[in-house]
């Protein structure tokens, strides 16, 4: 079986897993294949000069007219683009396989996300955009804590930002990270330092200068926001947003959390080993991989669960 | 012309930072008093707690007058705190009445192995730590918003602004002497 062929039986497996043995099974498949799981494209790369060479060097000699000359770069091109594109499928499916099987390991499951309109209606911070807008994955998630358990979806958002120039339109992609925590201790709230359109009617602002100068707060009422921003609470998200650039706190009226910034993936993780070496890269998903600034946002939800709960309940 | 120009430009711009300097300096003073009610406050949240420290107290009489001397100390502490004179000694003198209680509580459950698990206990002592670390954590945002008031009115020009307009005295930030007696190390300021 060639390695495309293997690829793409891996690929179609991956898309029916649905638990660690199913992966198993893919890496199985691979093992068994017995040879380094990696395209040879030194021809191809070869095959691209050969031609771009040629191209040149007659078209230098014979000065030949300019449409043979594209129609030769383009054939020129068609190797470099398949040695590109099979390259990265194969990264793609290395990449997927991995973290689905770190997905599985912290006993998360990607589930199919909430519409954009629901998302809209609760929270502000998908109010992005002026032209596509995705989830592009949501991932469930349980975690028992001492005094509280969190329920999660931890999801990437994708949108564009369309800008008309003098000829057609500019567009810019931009991402943010987050994660939704079903209930809170507290609802209708918004802490942001990444600008969205609020949803509550009160500003607050707090007695800490510093955590003024960076968040801006909505709240239903001015007492739920004093009774949430308690001192402790104020320093720690002081704290999270140094480490997390942009982060918004956004809690909708059914007391579901929202927290959101930029840049950090928290699903990214880094291959230690490629399908090249099929063994080392069963081996290093057998075993825990922890996904540490997932981790750390969990551990900042949890300290805010705990300072803002009651403990007389 | 031009030249008149340059320097009404030059003094619109001179007397907007003089404004803007001033009004920070103000801002600075308020956000200082309001941290400092955040501490009283998070002072106060000590005599939601009172009646439940008494009632295991009551229950274990040996650590009863202990313990029931303290909360009367602390409640006295506690009243004497004013939200408009920033007076460190007072706060002090109520954390270190605090400590004792803290400390009392401790040997109850030692003596009583039993009352560690108990829910009461358990949900007293975490509100306890709770509020314990919100006074850290106000006194912290408190000391923060010390250091930029202070940094604002020393620091040139916003010193020249303070010293003709505003004339705000450097404020003393909260300082832990009982803690800061454990360290062999004195800064040399």
């Amino acid at each position: 079986m060639s390695v495309t062929k293997l690829v793409k039986q891996m690929r179609n497996m991956l898309a029916q897993a649905k638990t660690h043995d199913d992966l198993q099974a893919i890496m199985q498949l691979a093992i068994s294949y017995g040879r380094p799981i990696c395209y040879n494209n030194v021809p191809l790369y070869l095959t691209f000069i050969a031609i771009a060479i040629a191209t040149g060097l007659t078209w230098w000699r014979y000065g030949y007219h300019i449409i043979w000359l594209i129609a030769f770069s383009v054939l020129a091109l068609i190797p470099l683009i398949v040695a590109i594109f099979r390259s990265s499928r194969l990264q793609d499916l290395e990449q997927e396989l991995f973290l689905r099987d770190a997905i599985y390991d912290n006993g998360m499951q990607p589930v199919d996300p909430p519409s954009m309109a629901e998302l809209d209606r609760r929270y502000g911070e998908f109010v992005r955009g002026n032209y596509t807008r995705e989830i592009e994955y949501y991932v469930q998630g349980y975690s028992e804590k001492e005094e509280h358990n969190l329920s999660y979806s931890v999801y990437k958002f994708h949108y564009v930002v369309r800008t008309k120039q003098k000829k057609g339109y500019s567009y810019s992609h931009y991402y943010r990270y987050g994660v939704i925590l079903d209930n809170f201790t507290t609802d209708s709230l918004l802490i942001m330092s990444s600008s969205v359109p609020a949803f509550y009617p009160t500003k607050w602002t707090t007695e800490s200068i510093d955590f003024n100068k960076r968040f801006k707060v909505y709240a239903k009422d001015e007492l739920s926001a004093a009774k949430f921003l308690k001192p402790a609470v104020i320093l720690k998200i002081e704290e999270f947003a140094k480490r997390f650039p942009k982060a918004n706190i956004e809690i909708d009226a059914d007391a579901r959390l929202c927290v959101s910034f930029d840049t950090i993936d928290l699903l990214d993780l880094k291959l230690p080993h490629r399908l090249a070496d099929a063994k080392a890269f069963s081996d290093s998903t057998k075993g825990h991989t922890i996904f540490s600034s997932l981790q750390e946002v969990l551990d900042f939800l949890y300290l805010l669960m705990v300072q803002t709960d009651s403990n007389f309940k | 012309m031009n030249t008149y120009l340059v320097a009404g430009i030059a003094l619109v711009v001179v007397i907007v930072a003089i404004i803007a300097i001033y009004n920070s300096i103000i801002k600075n003073k308020n956000a200082i008093e309001r941290a400092w009610a955040g501490v009283i406050t998070q002072e106060r949240q000590k005599n939601q707690i009172l009646p439940a420290i008494e009632d295991v107290a009551e229950e274990y009489k040996t650590y009863e007058q202990g313990i029931l001397k303290e909360i009367v100390s602390l409640r006295a502490g506690l009243s004497a705190l004013s939200v408009d004179e920033i007076d460190i000694n007072k706060v002090t003198q109520v954390e270190s009445r605090m400590s004792a209680i803290t400390d009392q509580l401790n040997v109850v459950v030692e003596a009583y192995p039993e009352l560690k698990s108990a829910e009461l206990m358990q949900n007293l002592m975490r509100e306890i730590s709770e509020q314990q670390e919100n006074i850290g954590a106000a006194i912290q945002i408190f000391n923060r918003n010390v250091e930029i008031f202070n940094n604002g009115i020393e620091t040139f020009p916003a010193s020249i602004v303070n010293g003709i307009l505003n004339r705000e005295e450097k404020i003393t930030p909260f300082y832990d002497s009982v803690a800061a007696a454990g360290f062999e190390y004195k800064p040399q300021f």
